[in-house]
């Protein structure tokens, strides 16, 4: 609903539906929804977009000087478009899910879920990392589809930079669940270490990347699973390729050659073109 | 002027637009996007180790629950959780919460046609696994109980994931359940490998290889097969009444007034449809407690569902062939294709030994559990019994040992040592085994007609030993006498062989 249409006056600048609904005058250059919020008025000029360098580009030195009268916080433009960016991404609930990975993995390490030494050892910490690169494919959804492409010019290094964050959050929870189970004395401990953790999370988000692109980012967790799946294949019939490098010894070289193959196509490629976008933001239709 | 006639579209039956609906659901479901990539998981492993199995339809059908069920739990549990999010995804609730008809019929319609999809894409692979086992199989069907077993394992995968996206809608929710229902599996898993599929680890598809003989021999007691479709069909009932009943998804609520569509009738349909499944499943998990290995047929029987028939001999009229001057080697017709293997196996070693006391008439294949265990501690594959001595043989050996060498050398030894010490071993007062290996002499002789022809020598140190050295005597002696002429050596058994069973002879007396 426009404010025209409700009668008022319509200024430049301002958000008018918002200014509609609190039944408060607008003044050009003014953030209605802050102000209307706090009850304050509104004072012409007073945001970063008008004072700023290159014709309402708004600065890092802008957002230190709140207007008058605002209560803001001294926070750069680039860590607000960051927290932006993750919370329309869902980040805290992402990082929450990625725990929740750690502590399944302490869980199935303590409380002795796997199916014994060897190749069987490595099934449930396979599964967990496969969830993890899932569930960090599957954050990469945005909400705004091409409205935010048209606009965010930083987009490419806030996609690429949340990626290898999520993969060092969920390497690092990975890595606190193996921490808290480790018991060698009762034979407690994660076969191969966090090598194999960080490698085969890191290949598997690759692939998660790359059906973001195919598939979109909602569904991309089937690319991650369905290789999970491959894997476990492998590991149980001792079938030993490169392409498969979650069967592969720690610090094998054809291993970490392929997975981080994979991760650099996938996080490029992810980096450039984003995730599939549907108007629906649904898949389409079989 | 036209005049144009306006005919009212006629109500569609409740029935026809439920199959309308479900129609439609199986258009636009997503699990379309799982079946190019089950497709290439059940080529790369399911496919490929059933074509390795030999051809019998009870250990080929094991790939059905035990390979292919497993790569279908995860898709059919994530789409189902991702269709059961659907209306919450697409802020369809409000605008869903006007229709007619109530939220229960409207999201049975969408697990429908998800499930639909994941039915069919598992038939799809059963079909293929046993048009595949047909053409090579010479006996015998396909068992169908397993393929009805992880149909309804996959109804009930299916129900509790939708339920559960309906329930926690979300992002992150098919992926976490979809993972999170493949772990619950594998740990089932796991637990059965452990117990050997006895008690609650029955309730797990997904379990131990069978044997290669069973369900040749003896049939297949469905006993686990029906207990594990009464455990999953009360999950699905259950997960399907739960949706019902929950107002978190549009359902009619447990108590408290009817604010949804559907009223009174809704919620005791619902309710009656949980409350059977609950039963339902507690049966099923309370007959599976009681599960126990049989140790007629090798199998796992339920004793409240156990029919005494299926503990009865299957006829067959065995397959047989001339290994060596009469000597008759005879297999079941499940294993009509291993004949020949059975028989270059055992033609030259019962050539070396022909006419010595002990040596066997014939070779005729048993059923697993009918070998003496103090056999199977050896990892034997037969033992020589009877009179006249008849040599008894499982063919278990054709899948663990796929070198054909190493099968071939199983029979030959077994029948050289039976031949010339006799026991394989004895059961220890500590019940611990303790193997009888022969004199130095007797092992001399063992290895000196493996090696002549053209096998391994007998394991000394155990079936399970990692490194076995034999001693240097007993290997000069063994090379000494291979190098004899077969008749020589055969007139130096038939002349020596009663001193050398009573251990009268030394290595160095050996020609």
């Amino acid at each position: 609903m426009s404010a025209a249409r409700e009668g008022q006056p319509h200024h430049p600048g301002t958000d008018p539906v918002s200014a509609a609904r609190e039944g408060q005058p607008h003044h050009p250059g003014t953030d209605p929804v802050s102000a209307a919020r706090e009850g304050q008025p509104h004072h012409p000029g007073a945001t970063p977009r008008e004072r700023g360098p290159g014709g309402g580009r708004p600065g890092p030195a802008d957002t230190h000087q709140p207007p008058p009268g605002r209560a803001t916080r001294p926070v750069s433009w680039a860590v607000r478009l960051a927290w932006l960016h993750l919370r329309s991404r869902r980040i805290p609930a992402a990082l929450v899910a990625l725990l929740a990975c750690g502590a399944a993995l302490w869980a199935s390490l303590h409380y002795h879920w796997w199916l014994g030494t060897g190749n069987a050892a490595d099934e449930l910490p396979m599964i967990l990392q496969g969830c993890a690169a899932g569930i960090i494919a599957v954050t990469m959804h945005s909400p705004f589809g091409e409205p935010e492409r048209a606009t965010g010019r930083w987009l490419p290094l806030l996609r690429a930079s949340l990626v290898l964050a999520l993969c060092g959050a969920a390497i690092g929870f990975f890595a606190l669940g193996a921490a808290a189970a480790y018991d060698p004395r009762a034979g407690v401990y994660l076969a191969g270490g966090i090598l194999p953790v960080a490698r085969n999370l890191l290949g598997l988000t690759g692939i998660g990347l790359i059906f973001c692109l195919v598939a979109g980012a909602l569904i991309a967790w089937i690319g991650p699973l369905a290789f999970t799946a491959i894997s476990q294949f492998a590991l149980i019939a001792n079938y030993s390729e490169p392409l498969t490098w979650p069967t592969r010894p720690p610090t094998d070289r054809g291993g970490w050659i392929a997975a981080m193959v994979v991760l650099a196509v996938g996080l490029i490629a992810f980096t450039i073109r984003g995730a599939r976008i549907r108007p629906s933001g649904e898949l389409p239709a079989a | 002027m036209t005049a144009v006639t306006v005919r009212e579209a006629r109500p569609a039956r409740p029935r026809l637009l439920a199959v309308r609906i479900v129609w439609i659901e199986a258009r636009h479901s997503a699990f379309v996007w799982a079946i190019p990539l089950l497709a290439v998981l059940f080529i790369y492993d399911p496919l490929r180790t059933a074509s390795e199995y030999p051809a019998l339809w009870t250990l080929r059908a094991s790939v059905v629950l035990n390979k292919f069920w497993p790569v279908c739990v995860p898709f059919a549990a994530g789409f189902s959780a991702w269709a059961g999010s659907r209306e919450s995804r697409r802020d369809l609730d409000d605008l869903l919460g006007s229709t007619a008809r109530p939220a229960w019929t409207r999201q049975l319609c969408s697990l429908a046609g998800t499930l639909a999809w994941v039915l069919a894409t598992f038939a799809a692979g059963v079909v293929v696994l046993y048009v595949r086992t047909a053409q090579a199989a010479t006996w015998g069907g396909p068992p169908i109980w397993p393929v009805a077993a992880g149909a309804v394992a996959l109804t009930a995968i299916c129900a509790l994931a939708f339920t559960l996206g309906a329930l926690f809608p979300g992002r992150f929710t098919a992926p976490i359940v979809a993972v999170g229902i493949s772990m619950l599996v594998l740990v089932m898993f796991s637990r059965a490998v452990s117990q050997g599929g006895v008690s609650v680890a029955a309730l797990s598809p997904d379990g131990i290889v069978p044997a290669n003989d069973q369900g040749v021999f003896y049939p297949v007691a469905p006993d686990v097969s029906v207990v594990q479709v009464m455990f999953f069909a009360g999950c699905a009932l259950g997960a399907a009444g739960l949706l019902g009943l929950s107002p978190r998804t549009g359902g009619a609520g447990w108590r408290g007034p009817l604010e949804s569509a559907g009223g009174a009738r809704l919620r005791a349909a619902a309710a009656v449809i949980f409350a059977a499944g609950i039963a339902l499943a507690v049966a099923g998990f309370g007959l599976a407690a009681t599960a126990r290995a049989s140790s007629v047929t090798g199998g796992i029987e339920v004793p409240a569902l156990h029919d005494p028939a299926s503990d009865r001999l299957i006829r067959y009229t065995p397959v047989c062939a001339d290994a060596s001057a009469g000597f008759q080697v005879c297999v079941h017709p499940a294993f009509k294709g291993y004949l020949s293997q059975a028989v270059n196996s055992l033609g030259p070693v019962i050539a070396e030994l022909s006419g010595l006391p002990g040596v066997p008439v014939r070779a005729a294949q048993i059923p697993g559990p009918a070998l003496p265990s103090i056999v199977q501690q050896v990892n034997g594959n037969g033992v020589v019994s009877g009179s006249p001595p008849v040599f008894e043989f499982t063919m278990d050996a054709i899948t663990l040992m796929p070198d054909a060498a190493q099968f071939r050398d199983g029979f030959r030894q077994d029948i050289v040592h039976t031949v010339i010490v006799g026991s394989v071993g004895q059961m220890a007062a500590s019940g611990a085994f303790q193997p009888d290996t022969g004199t130095p002499a007797q092992q001399a002789i063992e290895d000196g007609l493996l090696k002549a022809i053209g096998s391994q020598q007998y394991p000394v140190c155990g079936p399970y030993a990692l490194r076995c050295t034999q001693q240097p005597q007993v290997t000069v002696a063994a090379a000494r006498f291979a190098a004899l002429p077969a008749a020589t050596r055969h007139a130096w058994l038939a002349a020596n062989l009663a001193a050398l069973k009573a251990g009268r002879i030394t290595p160095a007396r050996i020609p």
